[in-house]
C-alpha cells in the first residue's frame, strides 16, 4: 500500500482484487478474519463469468467454503459491442 | 463494486424490484453516448418505477421534464432505471435487444428470474456480480426493515432517519405513500430508488405501527 494513503480517514472505500477461482479458498477466510477486526461494515461481492448455459461456475467452491450468495445479483446481458473477444 | 447490488429484503419483495443500467463504456462512448437518448425513449415508453442520472443530478422524484431529460442524457455515461413489474422489465429488454444499440446493459434482480428471462429473449448473459452479504460490525446497521429502503440507493444517500420519518408520516396520514416515497427518493439521483416498492413498504411498515 502506498505510504501516502495510510492512516487516511474516509467515509467509504472500495478494495478490488482480481484472482483465479482456485484462490477463493485462501482469500475468503482472510476476508472474514479482517472483517472481524474492523470497526465498520463491509459489503462484499464476487464477479465471475457465467457458463455458456447461464449457470454460475463457482457456486460449488463457495458452498465448500460455507458461503451462500444472496438470491439477487447484477447480471450483464451481453448486449454491449464490441465484445471483449472481438 | 456496484451500487445496485446489495438490495435487501425477502424474495417476495425482490420479485418486484429490478434495476436496469445501460452503460456507455470507455471503449465505445463516442458511438454509444448519443444512443442513450434512444434508451431513454424506450424506458419512458414502457414506464419505469424510477429513472435518473447522477451526472444530470435528477430523478423522477424531482419531477423532471422527460423531453429535456432525453436530450440531456447523452451528456451522461449511463442511464439507470428501476422496475417493479417483471412484465415491464421483459418488455423493455425486448425493445432494447430489438433496437440493437450495442450498449452494455445489466440487470440487478433475482438470479432465477433475470437469467432465464434474458435467455428467453435470445440474449447470452456472460457475467454475474454476486452479492455475498455484509461482514463486520453489522450491529451498527439499521434493522432489516429500514435497510430494505436504504439499500435501494447503493450510494448510501438515503438516511435511515428519513425513512423512519417517512413511515411515521404515512402512519399518521400526513403524506400519501407516493409523496413520502418521492421525499425519501430525491437524494438518490441515479434514480434507482424503486418508488413502487417504496410505496408498498411504507404502507406495510406504517400498518405495523
Amino acid at each position: 500500500m502506498k505510504p501516502e494513503v495510510r492512516n487516511e480517514r474516509v467515509l467509504s472505500a472500495i478494495l478490488e482484487i482480481q484472482a483465479p477461482a482456485t484462490k477463493l479458498s485462501e482469500i475468503v477466510p482472510m476476508l472474514h478474519e479482517v472483517a472481524d477486526q474492523v470497526d465498520t461494515v463491509i459489503s462484499w461481492e464476487i464477479i465471475t463469468r457465467l457458463n455458456d448455459d447461464g449457470s454460475i461456475p463457482i457456486l460449488g467452491e463457495l458452498e465448500k467454503l460455507g458461503e451462500t450468495p444472496r438470491p439477487n445479483a447484477k447480471i450483464n446481458l451481453g448486449l454491449g459491442r464490441p465484445l471483449a473477444e472481438e | 463494486m456496484t451500487h445496485s447490488l446489495h438490495r435487501r429484503g425477502p424474495v417476495e419483495h425482490l420479485r418486484k424490484d429490478f434495476v436496469l443500467l445501460a452503460n456507455s463504456s470507455s471503449i465505445n462512448k463516442e458511438r454509444t453516448r448519443p444512443l442513450l437518448a434512444k434508451v431513454a425513449e424506450i424506458v419512458f415508453e414502457v414506464g419505469p418505477s424510477n429513472t435518473g442520472s447522477s451526472v444530470l443530478r435528477t430523478n423522477m422524484s424531482m419531477g423532471f421534464d422527460r423531453e429535456d431529460f432525453i436530450q440531456r442524457i447523452t451528456g451522461a455515461h449511463a442511464l439507470l432505471s428501476c422496475w417493479s413489474s417483471k412484465d415491464k422489465l421483459r418488455e423493455v429488454l425486448r425493445r432494447l435487444k430489438e433496437a440493437d444499440l450495442g450498449i452494455s446493459c445489466t440487470v440487478s434482480g433475482l438470479i432465477d428470474e433475470v437469467i432465464p428471462m434474458a435467455q428467453e429473449l435470445g440474449m447470452k448473459p456472460h457475467t454475474i456480480n454476486l452479492s455475498m452479504g455484509i461482514l463486520g460490525k453489522t450491529k451498527k446497521l439499521p434493522d432489516e426493515g429500514i435497510l430494505e429502503f436504504t439499500t435501494m440507493c447503493g450510494h448510501a444517500l438515503i438516511s435511515a432517519n428519513l425513512v423512519r420519518k417517512g413511515i411515521q408520516d404515512v402512519a399518521r396520514g400526513a403524506r400519501t405513500p407516493r409523496e413520502t416515497s418521492n421525499m425519501i427518493g430525491k437524494p438518490c439521483v441515479c434514480g434507482i430508488y424503486n418508488l413502487d416498492r417504496s410505496d408498498e413498504l411504507l404502507v406495510e411498515r406504517a400498518a405495523e405501527g
